[in-house]
């Protein structure tokens, strides 16, 4: 894939939709990207994450280990970003990112995104901007999950 | 009778019990050659006052070289005529004297030559018995002195402060002897032609003998003193070396200069006053020297004015008198050489004299095999101090049974290890014994223990060698198979080697003791240091120096096929594992996407330093190249939109900005560079003629750095590729000589020596653009290494991997893996190991600790016993008994010992 289709894909993706092009090309240059073929694993959960991941093309599945087995918590699409979190707070994956179908993702690696946060306040703000939308998503799961949980819930 | 190796207070004495016959040749020699020196002076005159200056009648003849033995008396006197002589004109009598000057004059050179050569061997031969004898007590210091000393002190004693030792031994008789006997055959022959005229040189030489020597006492003290400031300074810039970490970590790099400045300052100091002196003296001499001549020309002048000379004997005599001041001169020159060597020698006497230096007899050779330690350990007593005799352990009584495993465990300090360093004699006990099955042992030579007993602890040297080497140092106690040699190099070898007192044991022969590894030779050894490292878990790593390593320049026969089969098998492996989309092999007529356009255009591979050396657009050949295949402009064209693209995402950001970091193709420096370039060349390339090359072969530079799916930038086209394999045929046939060196072209039918064995394997790139790709990729070339056989070579290669000067090229771990491997290579009696991986974490120790635990099965030492001080105490569970030190202290005296544990 070239750097120009993938500025492209980039503008499209709403963390990186407000950022002018010559700052997008920048960001496209300075990452990498990479394919998998269906069933392999972008990153796997408790290992130490150094990259995040824009779906370029493809399919894949956030899942999470339970005691009563992984279950999918997130379907991820082209233009989707994930892996952030590990690289924003230094903490191991939070989940494991699986290909579905065969996948080409934009891997940004952990120094080169930091350094675009910290240089670039639209996409600090566009990151934070993503983080708070998922909070508030994972919020309204929380109070549901709760009602279930206290047989209030009705049926999904 | 003194010992063999004694270094005699005196230098002359050292000399002379070493070289005595030599010396006596020596003189033997000199004696011989003195009469004809005496010719030498005796024919000008006779040239002179005969034929020249003579008076001749016509047709007047002389006998010549008539030689006669005169007989005594009691046989009834008389002579006995040898030789009639030749009747000779005056003309022929020139002729004969003057020849016979030019003959003697020769022979004279000659014998100057051979006594030089002799004197210069000689000392020599000195210089070599002295280091070695230096050499060999060093390494028989008792263990405490090496507390004191500095390595690089030591080492410019033995190395420089020696030599003129060496130079002196050659001189020491001999010169004094020659010289004193050509002073005086001139003096006595100054004294032969004029009585006074002899007397007043004998009083000059008597003054300049007894005035020099004596205002040369200064000298010799500033000698001593510019000796030992010299040597401390090698032992300082020794400790530079060796702490350069706490000095840049500190910032004391300035301390340091201004200490070494102060050092410098004082010796230049001493050795300013050192050459004042000397000259001083110098000029002394010269013009005591001067006077002589100064009376001879007057005074003899005088006498041969007033008719009491004839002037034949005046010029003889200031003939002769040249003759004198040289000897003299050096004869004085002597003597301050002998004082100077004399104090040098006294100076490294005594820093390698001492009482109580290992017995040469204890560090013998011995070509037997020691006796096995098998018995019961016993330690009785048992107590170690430092220096300062404070106690480090306490009286100690304890015993280890055989095949028994002891783990000994404390704090740092709490006196395990000073158990652990008697055990294997490296501290000396200031109490009590250590005994082996009733031989104690203080009383057995280094050949016992050095062999049957192992030994390894955090942070032990290793010096700079191989991987191999550095393994099977434990083993080579002896040349164990001796390499026949014979003819006459052999034969000096081992004549000199006599002749200085060297040990004459050959360092190249086999001295690796298989059967101490339990392997049955050369063959079979590698599998076995292939275990010991499985041990210590240092196997893979090993495989891989020689793996990812350049490969040597020889390469042992079919080496190179078995690479070239491991490729084919490689590429086979992969299209049967459904995996060649992983990776792309080169192919001549095929544009490698993975490579850059340069590796591309020559088919090979670019030395990373080659570019900054000589830009390689700029190399001759590739510029031909270039133009011939029409690809000039186009890659002019590729790097000016690289330029453009990399200016316009990059330009904006500051230059300490670290995503600079990430533009790959040019240095953040650069981007300046080339916009300014980029600009040149948008105005009109006409103006700037000067730049306009030179900014070609920049912008030509970015696009042979190029790789379309790293840079993404679409600059490749089909129609691009295929001029650019195209013009691959330009350097198809060899490289020019300015690219000799630089580039490495791919050859699939061979080896590539610049590049690693692992490229040599793969022959192509990995695309990495599958995120999988690279450990698929390793994994296949493992299955191909194990396949083909190559895994051996891979590690035979990492076998010899050259570790680096104090083992710095490998990991702390790795240095205390290796020095464990190396003890359990030697397969000891007792392995005693100090703290030995504490460079380890928590996890990794355990389970190396259980791993040389079970490894005595495998290596057929079942009834080994091992004593091992561990930095975890937990995991004491692996080993029979636990016993616990604190502040120099046994905790648990003998509790246990009565019933072993069982070995499992």
């Amino acid at each position: 894939m070239l750097l120009k289709s993938e500025i492209d894909l980039l503008r499209a993706v709403p963390l990186f939709a407000g950022i002018e092009p010559s700052r997008l090309k920048l960001i496209a240059y300075t990452a990498e990207t990479v394919m998998y073929r269906e069933g392999q694993v972008l990153c796997r959960q408790g290992e130490q994450g150094d990259a995040a991941f824009v779906l370029m093309d493809g399919e894949a599945d956030v899942s999470i280990a339970a005691e009563t087995g992984d279950f999918v918590v997130a379907r991820l699409k082209t233009g989707d970003v994930v892996g952030e979190i590990s690289i924003l707070c230094d903490v191991p994956r939070t989940a494991t990112v699986t290909a579905k179908t065969p996948v080409s993702a934009l891997r940004v690696r952990k120094d080169a995104f930091l350094q675009l946060v910290r240089q670039f306040p639209e996409v600090a703000a566009e990151v934070m901007r993503g983080l708070a939308e998922r909070l508030s998503h994972t919020n309204a799961e929380l109070v549901r999950a709760r009602d279930l949980a206290a047989g209030k819930g009705g049926a999904r | 009778m003194k010992p063999a190796d004694e270094l005699d207070e005196s230098v002359f004495r050292y000399v002379w019990r070493f070289t005595r016959s030599q010396q006596l040749w020596l003189f033997g020699v000199l004696a011989v050659s003195l009469p004809l020196y005496y010719l030498t002076l005796d024919l000008p005159k006779r040239i002179v006052n005969g034929p020249i200056q003579g008076e001749w009648a016509a047709g007047e003849t002389q006998t010549l070289f008539d030689f006669s033995i005169p007989l005594p008396g009691f046989l009834g006197g008389g002579e006995i005529d040898v030789f009639d002589g030749l009747e000779l004109d005056r003309l022929g009598v020139l002729m004969a004297l003057s020849f016979a000057f030019l003959f003697f004059v020769i022979v004279n050179g000659l014998f100057k030559f051979y006594i030089s050569t002799y004197k210069g061997k000689l000392g020599e031969r000195l210089l070599r018995r002295l280091r070695y004898q230096l050499v060999d007590r060093v390494l028989r210091f008792p263990s405490g002195r090496f507390k004191q000393v500095r390595g690089s002190e030591i080492a410019s004693m033995i190395k420089d402060e020696t030599e003129p030792v060496g130079g002196f031994g050659g001189s020491a008789f001999a010169d004094p002897a020659l010289l004193m006997s050509q002073a005086l055959t001139a003096l006595f022959f100054i004294v032969l032609q004029n009585f006074w005229l002899g007397l007043v040189a004998a009083t000059i030489v008597l003054v300049q003998i007894v005035m020099i020597p004596r205002m040369r006492r200064r000298l010799v003290v500033l000698a001593r003193s510019r000796q030992l400031t010299a040597r401390i300074l090698s032992g300082r810039i020794g400790e530079v070396v060796e702490g350069i970490a706490s000095i840049r970590t500190n910032d004391t790099s300035n301390y340091e200069r201004a200490e070494l400045g102060e050092r410098l300052g004082r010796i230049l100091k001493i050795r300013y006053d050192f050459y004042q002196w000397k000259f001083f003296v110098n000029f002394l001499n010269n013009l005591l020297a001067q006077m002589t001549p100064f009376i001879f020309y007057l005074g003899g002048g005088y006498l041969v004015i007033t008719g009491k000379l004839d002037i034949g004997q005046l010029v003889a005599v200031i003939a002769a008198y040249k003759d004198l001041p040289a000897p003299l001169k050096e004869l004085i020159a002597w003597d301050q050489y002998r004082v100077d060597v004399q104090s040098k020698y006294a100076q490294i006497r005594e820093q390698f004299v001492m009482s109580d230096l290992v017995a040469a007899d204890t560090q013998k050779v011995s070509f037997d095999a020691p006796p096995r330690l098998e018995g019961e350990v016993l330690v009785s007593g048992l107590k170690v101090s430092d220096d300062a005799g404070n106690e480090l352990l306490y009286p100690t009584t304890l015993r280890l049974s055989p095949g028994e495993t002891v783990a000994l465990v404390g704090p740092p300090g709490g006196g395990g290890e000073y158990l652990a360093e008697a055990l294997v004699r490296l501290v000396q006990p200031a109490g009590g014994r250590v005994a082996f099955a009733g031989t104690t042992l203080d009383s057995m030579p280094d050949f016992i223990p050095g062999r049957r007993l192992g030994y390894s602890a955090s942070g032990l040297f290793l010096p700079q060698m191989s991987v191999r080497d550095a393994l099977t140092y434990g083993l080579k106690h002896v040349p164990m198979r001796r390499e026949e040699r014979s003819g006459r190099a052999e034969a000096s070898r081992l004549e000199e080697a006599r002749l200085s007192g060297n040990l004459d044991l050959d360092i190249r022969d086999d001295w690796i003791d298989y059967e101490a590894a339990g392997v049955t030779g050369p063959e079979t050894l590698p599998t076995r240091l292939a275990e010991v490292l499985a041990i210590v878990e240092l196997r893979s790593e090993i495989a891989r120096f020689g793996l990812r390593g350049k490969l040597p320049e020889v390469l042992a026969d079919g080496v190179s096929d078995q690479i070239l089969s491991a490729r084919a098998r490689f590429r086979q492996r992969l299209i049967e594992g459904g995996d060649e989309d992983y990776f792309e092999s080169f192919d001549r007529s095929r544009y490698s996407d993975y490579a850059s356009v340069f590796e591309n255009l020559v088919f090979g591979t670019a030395d990373p330093d080659a570019d900054a050396d000589q830009p390689l657009a700029d190399r001759p050949s590739v510029k031909a190249a270039l133009v011939a295949s029409g690809l000039d402009d186009k890659l002019f064209v590729m790097g000016r939109q690289i330029a453009e693209t990399l200016v316009e995402i990059f330009g904006d950001l500051s230059a300490d900005n670290p995503l600079l970091d990430d533009i790959d193709l040019m240095s953040p420096e650069d981007v300046e560079r080339y916009r300014a370039a980029l600009r040149r060349i948008d105005g009109e390339g006409k103006r700037e003629d000067k730049y306009k090359d030179r900014d070609r072969r920049a912008f030509q530079r970015l696009a042979f750095g190029y790789v379309e799916p790293r840079h993404r930038l679409g600059l490749l086209d089909a129609g691009l590729k295929q001029a650019i394999v195209a013009a691959r045929d330009h350097f198809a046939d060899g490289l020019g000589p300015d690219l000799a060196g630089a580039v490495f072209l791919h050859d699939p039918a061979g080896v590539n020596r610049a590049a690693s064995l692992q490229d040599n394997i793969l022959f192509g790139r990995i695309v990495t653009r599958y995120a999988e790709a690279q450990g698929r990729i390793n994994t296949v070339l493992a299955e191909t290494l194990r396949e083909t056989g190559l895994y051996e070579v891979v590690f035979d290669l990492g076998l010899s991997f050259d570790i680096g000067s104090g083992a710095k090229r490998l990991a702390a771990s790795q240095q205390q893996k290796l020095t464990l491997a190396r003890a359990l290579l030697k397969r000891p009696d007792l392995l005693v190991l100090n703290r030995p991986l504490s460079a380890l974490d928590g996890e990794s120790q355990r389970r190396i600790t259980a791993a040389v635990l079970k490894s005595r099965q495998d290596l057929g030492v079942e009834r080994q016993t091992i004593v091992w001080v561990l930095s975890h105490s937990e995991h004491a569970d692996l080993f029979d008994r636990r016993i616990s030190f604190r502040e120099g202290r046994m905790q648990d005296p003998e509790s246990r010992a009565a019933t072993p544990m069982e070995v499992s």
